[in-house]
């Protein structure tokens, strides 16, 4: 007979509530439920309204991923006003989108850290990241709502002295992350904790739909920057793939998709080509259509219906974090309880996003 | 020998973490504060009408301009859609501490 120990809403290691119900024998989980919608707001709702609203309804979705959003959603409604942005805008959307994933990964690495008791790795981690948000902050004027989008373009153009800022912080930034990567791979500990640990095969993820950086680390193919929206098609982009499919992978992927960022920012740049910003477009949207683009946590899904007026008849946002969720039962199952706690933060939720 | 190298560059450096986080400084186009210039504005409720969190009310008759702080969310389009250039969107940080009127909802 399993007892049954509830782990969540509240709890020091879970940064926001979920409630997971875990049935242990001795220490070993042998059955896991969750429970999710803590931290529903009605966005969705509240998205059947204005498009030009909606942009900033759909960038505060999350609260670290706001500008991927924003250009989902964006890019949704132009896709039904049938808009062509100019290059400039794509690029510059390309930029924004890659330094959010890099402050979203090192986010993550912190939290992560310091649920295995690497407390000295969070704040280093932490640092680093407040880099990426200066140069966020001076290239956009905010530090997480960026309110740069807007339907047919952006509404203003980052500066020269801005880029020159942003290169010389990401050199930075890419000497810091060596660093870390070298403390990071050569703890014994941190190797010990993580190795062989939640593993995951590749026919797993599909079956259970598994998307971004975790379906990555165990080697299944799942990146919405393939379709290549935005500037993803114009720059040699290829995601990076691994084997190991347990928490050790899922830490490497995303420290190499971090290097990885800075290289497309950095090519991003080369290539920005001068021109306008777009025009804003002010009449009404009919028809239905979705967008798919690649979050920091994986695919984000936008599904947006008009009815040939400015107000949106329906709005659902599909997050990463809500496909991820379902891996939870596979993973959980046959683990220490010692390791459910990290476990619990390996896959990257954000509960904000989830419960919309 | 490693560590005490370590050590002596750690403690000749400066702290990662700022004092006074108002001494820092804030890049020019920083959306902080929301400034309304009364005697320019000519009441078209435009931004009213444009702003996403429902943070302005103007009435036209009176002549009143509210703006609710808490509501605010900075994002800047009541300065875009003004056409007399009446609100404008200073580079100053939002202050820590709130004051009695600006908690009105």
């Amino acid at each position: 007979m399993p007892t049954i120990v509830p782990f969540g809403p509240q709890h020091p290691i879970l940064v926001e509530p979920i409630r997971y119900l875990l049935a242990l024998e001795e220490e070993t989980v042998v059955g896991v439920e969750y429970e999710i919608g803590y931290l529903h707001k009605g966005l969705e709702k509240a998205m059947e309204n204005d498009y030009i609203k909606d942009i900033y309804f759909a960038e505060r979705v999350c609260g670290i991923c706001s500008m991927v959003h924003s250009t989902t959603f964006v890019n949704a409604v132009e896709k039904l006003a049938g808009i062509e942005v100019p290059e400039r805008v794509k690029f510059i959307r390309t930029i924004l989108l890659e330094l959010e994933r890099l402050h979203s990964h090192m986010l993550w690495l912190g939290i992560v850290a310091d649920s295995i008791g690497f407390q000295n790795l969070f704040m280093l981690c932490w640092r680093d990241r407040e880099l990426i948000m200066d140069i966020l902050e001076s290239l956009t004027g905010n530090r997480i709502h960026f309110s740069m989008n807007t339907v047919g373009g952006l509404r203003k153009d980052i500066s020269e002295k801005g880029i020159r800022f942003m290169l010389g912080n990401l050199d930075r930034f890419a000497l810091s992350v060596r660093k870390i990567e070298n403390s990071l791979y050569n703890d014994l500990t941190v190797l010990k904790r993580l190795r062989g640990v939640a593993y995951l095969t590749r026919e797993d993820c599909k079956r259970y739909g598994v998307v971004g950086p975790n379906a990555r680390a165990s080697g299944y193919s799942n990146d919405s920057r393939m379709d290549g929206y935005e500037a993803y098609e114009m720059i040699d982009f290829s995601p990076i793939l691994k084997a190991g499919g347990d928490n050790l992978d899922r830490v490497v992927i995303r420290m190499d998709e971090v290097l990885q960022s800075i290289g497309l920012i950095r090519e991003c740049v080369r290539l920005l080509p001068d021109g306008e910003i777009g025009e804003k477009y002010k009449r009404g949207v009919e028809g239905e259509t979705f967008f798919r683009c690649e979050a920091p946590r994986g695919e984000l899904f936008y599904y947006v219906r008009g009815n040939g007026s400015k107000k949106l008849e329906r709005v659902k946002i599909r997050t990463p974090t809500l496909a991820n969720l379902a891996m939870m039962e596979k993973v959980m199952i046959g683990l220490e309880f010692a390791n459910v706690p990290a476990t619990a933060l390996f896959f990257d939720p954000c509960m904000s996003c989830q419960d919309r | 020998m490693g560590l005490v190298k370590y050590a002596l560059k750690n403690l000749l450096r400066r702290p990662a973490t700022v004092e006074d986080p108002a001494a820092i400084p804030v890049p020019d186009d920083y959306r902080g504060t929301v400034f309304m210039h009364r005697d320019e504005c000519i009441w078209c409720l435009r931004c009213m009408k444009a702003c996403p969190a429902n943070s302005i009310i103007v009435d036209r008759e009176k002549e009143v301009f509210v703006y609710k702080y808490m509501k605010c969310i900075t994002c800047g389009i009541c300065e875009d859609v003004c056409p007399t250039d009446a609100i404008e969107i200073l580079p100053v940080p939002r202050e820590a501490k709130y004051k009695r009127e600006w908690l009105e909802y």
